[in-house]
């Protein structure tokens, strides 16, 4: 009998402790997986107009590449128009061979597949007409931020760049150059045509 | 040895006994130091439910990362003509709102005593790279997503014969800020519910 009292006090004193278990604090967890689909996303920036004025001083004295300075565009656009043999007196004399380069002419944002983005510069006519006579275009060259370079194998052929996908915030920004034929300009005034740009996920 | 047996086996029942009166009976208010008034809430039999093992967020669409950036997208593509759009957003920062993800089920015996101000919810998100607060691509060599879980306050959503039941949901903030590849990004929301 003592036995059994003993017993009963004992479980009791162990029922008495639950309560204090019980107050305390408690945790429970759950998990859940998550899933979230980023889309393809490309998104190019740039000019739909450009207009490079070229005065004769530039012609003349544009020995190892002259800043123009006279682009119509916003945002940061400039243009170079550089002779591809500096040592000549006389750019006059290398007209078939001009390279115009149009800065900050392009900018992309992306989201890819592989992280890589392709920008492509390509000349929709082998020469742009003018009144009298065409300016005629060698070939077209993208250039990146890391002044990487493409040029095509000819003026209406695709020139191709491949960087990599620079996200959402921070766009990359990047030049096109076009070597120009002057031999064949004999007036003054507009010569124009269109180039076609494209940014693709490869 | 069958003795001990036998005394093992009396002191479960006596205790299991003591421990069903405590619950039934409990109203005596012992209440302890420095807890809530709430303390009679047995955590044993309140039970913590997700909705779902796998939850596939909402995609995220072209337009909703355009008009993240404070872009227009216009025309069939998203070119965009000149240079104003290049300037930087101050955030690239998705939202998605997951309501009812998890519920609580409080039986009736506890309900009368229970409130959902004793109720401390917290939820992570970790990606499957094991990077707390991501979610991540399946090429672990890409950035991954910050994520920043917020939690939505639990509200009661039925209450009947036999207990209450609470719901609650989590506010997922992404941060896309650093992300270069599209595809899916993985990982685990982890909630905590704690009471007191």
């Amino acid at each position: 009998m003592k036995k059994a009292i003993l017993v009963t006090m004992t479980a009791l004193a162990l029922a008495a402790l639950l309560p204090a278990t019980a107050s305390a604090q408690a945790t429970a967890n759950g998990t859940m997986a998550v899933d979230i689909n980023l889309p393809n996303l490309i998104i190019l920036y740039y000019y739909s107009d450009v207009t490079v004025n070229i005065d004769a001083t530039d012609l003349v004295n544009g020995t190892g590449g002259v800043d123009l300075g006279d682009v119509t565009g916003t945002g940061g656009l400039t243009a170079d128009l550089g002779i591809t043999n500096p040592t000549l007196d006389s750019p006059l004399s290398n007209l078939s061979d001009v390279t115009l380069t149009l800065e900050n002419a392009w900018a992309v944002r992306s989201l890819s597949t592989t992280g890589n983005v392709s920008v492509s510069l390509q000349s929709d006519q082998a020469s742009l007409p003018g009144a009298s006579g065409s300016i005629g275009i060698n070939d077209v060259t993208v250039i990146d931020a890391d002044s990487n370079s493409v040029t095509s194998t000819g003026p209406t052929t695709a020139a191709s760049i491949s960087i990599q996908s620079p996200g959402l915030v921070n766009a990359a920004v990047g030049d096109f150059a076009m070597g120009l034929d002057l031999t064949s300009t004999r007036s003054s005034g507009t010569y124009g045509g269109t180039f076609t740009i494209v940014a693709s996920a490869p | 040895m069958r003795r001990a047996s036998q005394l093992c086996a009396v002191l479960l029942l006596l205790a299991s006994v003591a421990a069903a009166a405590d619950r039934k009976i409990l109203p005596a208010p012992r209440k302890p130091l420095g807890a809530a008034s709430h303390w009679r809430v047995r955590p044993d039999v309140v039970t913590l439910a997700v909705r779902e093992p796998r939850l596939a967020l909402q995609p995220i669409s072209p337009r909703e990362l355009m008009t993240a950036l404070g872009q227009p997208a216009s025309g069939g593509g998203f070119a965009v003509a000149g240079t104003a759009g290049l300037v930087e957003p101050t955030g690239m920062r998705i939202q998605r709102r997951l309501e009812g993800v998890w519920t609580l089920r409080v039986p009736v015996a506890e309900s009368e005593a229970f409130s959902s101000d004793a109720v401390d919810v917290q939820a992570e998100v970790v990606g499957i790279t094991g990077s707390a607060g991501r979610l991540a691509p399946s090429d672990s060599g890409d950035p991954e997503i910050a994520v920043k879980a917020v939690t939505l306050p639990p509200r009661l959503v039925s209450r009947q014969e036999d207990g209450v039941t609470y719901e609650g949901g989590v506010l997922l903030e992404l941060d896309l800020s650093r992300i270069r590849t599209s595809g899916t990004y993985s990982g685990t929301l982890i909630l905590t519910v704690n009471h007191f």
